[in-house]
């Protein structure tokens, strides 16, 4: 089984099945730009840590098997947040940081299918809340003054007329 | 290290959230804080040019949709209202205190195609007050509410009457009085009343005019005048004979299409007619019309085998006929 070797951004090193290692685009793309010279070289990630890398390389075993065509159908449907497998919500059983570095993680390495399930498990936190609500759940100030409402809006008018 | 927040994300991430969400919930998301709201302002810029106001929205509180129009009303270019609740007789009546309520958002609005009946003179108030751009009106509502203000708005064009039924509405005189070549597209859903006719003939720049019932008085003294006409529709002229039709296809020199509907003297001779004498006009270089000339007919008796006519058939450059003996969608 050919390994790859996936360095953290706490410089821990992940021997990794390469296989599993090509769900990211992102590492399948680096490995045809290295091309022969990929043998026992270290890969660097230097935008995931070892906490998060390990995590992102369960799910990805987890769904070595899965196919990717379906993933690519997906896409086009209309947009469900509904349709969440039960592994992935127990998966994604995780405080808010740690989806939120999830979600910039699959971001980064380009993982369609994690990216997928960790917005819409962000979605889902939003969904039917007021927006007090919201705005509790996730820490966010109101700092809206009068003045940038009124320059959001003159902003918006601005390319209105274009 | 500091856990992280969801407003340390990357816009495309945040994007991406939005993406999972349905309107409301974005409308939510976006009003918390500017940043949420300008990322929304960014990715669905182009999302409501054109909008119908529809299910699922009607179970939308008075505030949400307030909301939803503030945030998005200005992005909009053409928009369709309807109060009917989809499967119930009963029209959705608190729809015409929303419409009054979003108004002063739909300041881009070029078109509006309103189905209300409750509130409307209201509503057209509003309309008048805030949509300036506006440029094309639809209106199907039964009750007949005061239409005189509509002469306000600077860049009307089109205007779409579904129900014309009160012989004191001012509406035609005005425009005729005040602004005669405002209008280009009229249609008037309903028999003209006697009196406002006059005012039609004033209305030198109509370029399309849809008529019901008209007589041959009419068709005389009102469209025979009106030497922009390029479209032309009339529905229900039992009464006319297809010379008066003759005469509207050699006096209106751009006249390029036709809708006759439920105008049964109207018959293959007129077809053959017109296609003779746009041949002539053709040999003598003089025709302005935009060819192939298109009539559309709707219960007359043109026959079905005029389709096959040889004349016809050669004469595709140059007139094109479609023909249904029964009405059906139209």
């Amino acid at each position: 089984m050919p390994i790859i070797r996936l360095e953290s951004s706490d410089k821990e090193i992940f021997d990794t099945d390469i296989e599993i290692a090509k769900c990211s685009e992102t590492i399948k793309t680096a490995l045809e730009d290295l091309g022969d010279e990929s043998d026992n070289s270290v890969l660097p990630l230097p935008n995931v840590n070892s906490a998060i890398l390990r995590k992102v390389l369960h799910w990805a075993t987890y769904h070595a098997q899965d196919d990717p065509q379906q993933a690519q159908e997906d896409e086009n449907k209309e947009k469900r947040t509904d349709d969440i497998s039960s592994w992935d919500a127990d998966f994604l059983k995780v405080d808010q940081g740690t989806l939120f570095e999830l979600i910039l993680a699959a971001n980064y390495l380009n993982i369609q299918g994690l990216l997928d399930v960790t917005c819409k498990t962000c979605a889902n936190m939003i969904k039917g809340k007021s927006l007090q609500d919201i705005r509790e759940t996730f820490a966010i100030a109101n700092d809206f003054t009068p003045a940038e409402e009124e320059q959001v809006r003159k902003e918006n008018e601005w390319c209105e007329e274009k | 290290m500091d856990s992280m927040q969801i407003l340390d994300m990357p816009d495309d991430c945040l994007i991406r959230i939005f993406g999972h969400l349905d309107l409301i919930n974005q409308c939510n998301l976006a009003n918390t804080c500017p940043r949420f709201g300008h990322i929304y302002d960014c990715a669905f810029s182009k999302r409501f040019r054109c909008f119908s106001w529809n299910e699922p929205m009607h179970s939308w509180t008075t505030p949400q949709v307030e909301n939803f129009f503030k945030l998005n009303g200005h992005k909009m270019r053409m928009l369709a209202v309807s109060d009917v609740k989809e499967g119930e007789r009963e029209p959705l009546i608190c729809k015409a205190q929303q419409m009054i309520n979003v108004c002063c958002y739909l300041k881009n609005l070029r078109s509006l195609i309103l189905s209300i009946d409750y509130r409307v003179t209201c509503i057209i108030i509003q309309i008048c007050k805030h949509m300036q751009k506006l440029e094309n009106f639809v209106i199907d509502c039964e009750s007949h509410p005061n239409y005189e203000f509509l002469v306000l708005l600077p860049c009307i064009r089109s205007l779409d009457i579904n129900y014309y039924v009160d012989p004191n509405c001012k509406l035609l005189q005005r425009f005729a009085q005040l602004r005669p070549h405002a209008l280009h597209h009229l249609r008037l859903g309903t028999e003209i009343p006697l009196e406002h006719r006059g005012y039609i003939a004033k209305m030198r720049a109509l370029e399309l005019l849809n008529v019901y019932r008209p007589c041959y008085h009419f068709l005389n003294s009102v469209i025979l005048q009106l030497p922009n006409l390029r479209v032309l529709s009339i529905s229900s002229g039992h009464h006319l004979r297809w010379t008066d039709f003759k005469h509207l296809v050699i006096q209106l020199k751009f006249l390029s299409t036709m809708y006759i509907i439920q105008c049964n003297q109207v018959g293959d001779e007129f077809i053959l007619f017109v296609v003779q004498y746009l041949k002539e006009e053709i040999r003598q270089s003089i025709s302005c019309r935009q060819l192939p000339f298109y009539v559309a007919l709707y219960e007359t008796s043109v026959t079905e085998g005029m389709r096959e006519n040889e004349l016809i058939k050669s004469s595709d450059s140059i007139i094109k006929l479609v023909s249904q003996s029964r009405r059906t969608a139209f």
